[in-house]
């Protein structure tokens, strides 16, 4: 068997890698990383600017719902912003210091939470958009019937539920999809 | 060159078969193992500001190496899109099997062989064959080392069985 095991070393080792010209990669990484470095950026502002925004062209001194709607509204994208930053644009610089096994537990526990963005997050997102908008709309419709406002506060939930519901189903199936096997196959990885 | 760039250069330099043949061992194949080393240099770049020095540099190459390795096969197919396949030049190279040396089919055969195995056993596998120890290998693939060896005896018998039959 030993033999065998210095026959093989001998084998192994005779493969050289392949050309690589790592001038253009290095050139591609450098471009590559400015871009995410300028996504990130985008992100880190983007939302400070819409809130911003929001405050500029709403009366909110005047009232008390534009308020509480900006705050439901903020809130929720808030919380979105953060799970994408997380699972999508955080620079993950640790991978050299995790062994085989603690990186396949890391990577489970990222997809789980991945996972949790579409079946808990987005429903709480759609939540508080709801809750903001039918804040901000009892304000904006003062001047119109109680049954005019009654049915377009109802028109607007249920389109907004409906929306969000396609969406989040058609993620959900995504995640059945890719995501749910991937996870099983890891999981075997650590037995 | 920045320092980064530089630092990079030469860690490839003295990597570089290395990080190949992990790669062809573990896909058993010259187009994908280009894809996966290319994967793997990505991760390299991005996480080596964070290399402490706690490891050696081999060690923590091989931990990436062998992480990215098991996504790849995982998730084959869907390769980051924003990031262009670099083509290795691959001219002069004998590609048809009839054009390959008795020791070329033998190297290709073990290559392919292991990467018949299952995909922690092809890691063991080609770390052990780079002349790691097995207390090197457990600190890779965070298996305990009594736990490295059993593998280990295992997958040669394995390897021995394939490689004859």
């Amino acid at each position: 068997m030993e033999q065998d095991i210095s026959n093989w070393k001998n084998l192994w080792e005779e493969k050289k890698s392949s050309p690589l010209d790592v001038r253009t990669l290095i050139n591609r990484l450098t471009s590559v990383e400015k871009k995410n470095k300028k996504e990130r950026i985008f992100l880190g502002i983007s939302f400070p600017i819409t809130v911003l925004i929001l405050l500029l062209f709403l009366p909110i001194s005047q009232s008390y719902y534009y308020l509480t709607a900006i705050i439901c509204i903020g809130l929720g994208m808030l919380l979105i912003l953060w799970q994408l930053y997380k699972s999508k644009l955080k620079p993950n610089t640790h991978e050299g210091d995790l062994s085989n096994q603690n990186y396949i537990a890391a990577t489970i526990k990222s997809l789980k939470k991945k996972k949790l963005i579409t079946s808990k997050y987005m429903w709480m997102y759609t939540f508080l958009l709801l809750l903001g908008l039918n804040t901000g709309y009892i304000e904006l419709l003062q001047q119109l019937t109680i049954p005019m406002r009654i049915l377009i506060h109802v028109l607007l939930t249920l389109s907004i539920l409906i929306f969000m519901y396609v969406g989040i189903k058609k993620r959900m199936l995504k995640n059945k999809k890719e995501i749910e096997p991937l996870i099983d196959e890891l999981e075997e990885l650590t037995l | 060159m920045n320092n980064k760039e530089h630092y990079f250069t030469q860690v490839y330099e003295q990597n570089k078969d290395k990080i190949y043949r992990l790669c062809l061992g573990f896909t058993g194949n010259a187009c994908d193992a280009n894809d996966l080393r290319q994967e793997i240099l990505i991760k390299i770049w991005n996480n080596l500001n964070s290399f402490k020095g706690e490891s050696q540099i081999s060690t923590w190459i091989y931990r990436i190496a062998t992480n990215t390795a098991i996504l790849y096969s995982k998730r084959k197919g869907k390769f980051d899109t924003k990031f262009p396949r670099l083509k290795p030049n691959i001219e002069g190279v004998a590609t048809q099997e009839e054009d390959l040396s008795s020791r070329e089919k033998e190297i290709n055969q073990l290559y392919t062989t292991i990467a018949s195995l299952k995909e922690m056993d092809r890691i063991l596998m080609g770390l052990l064959l780079e002349e790691n120890s097995y207390k090197e290998i457990s600190d890779i693939t965070g298996l305990s080392m009594s736990n490295v060896g059993v593998r280990i005896n295992r997958i040669k018998k394995k390897l021995n069985k394939k490689l004859n039959s």
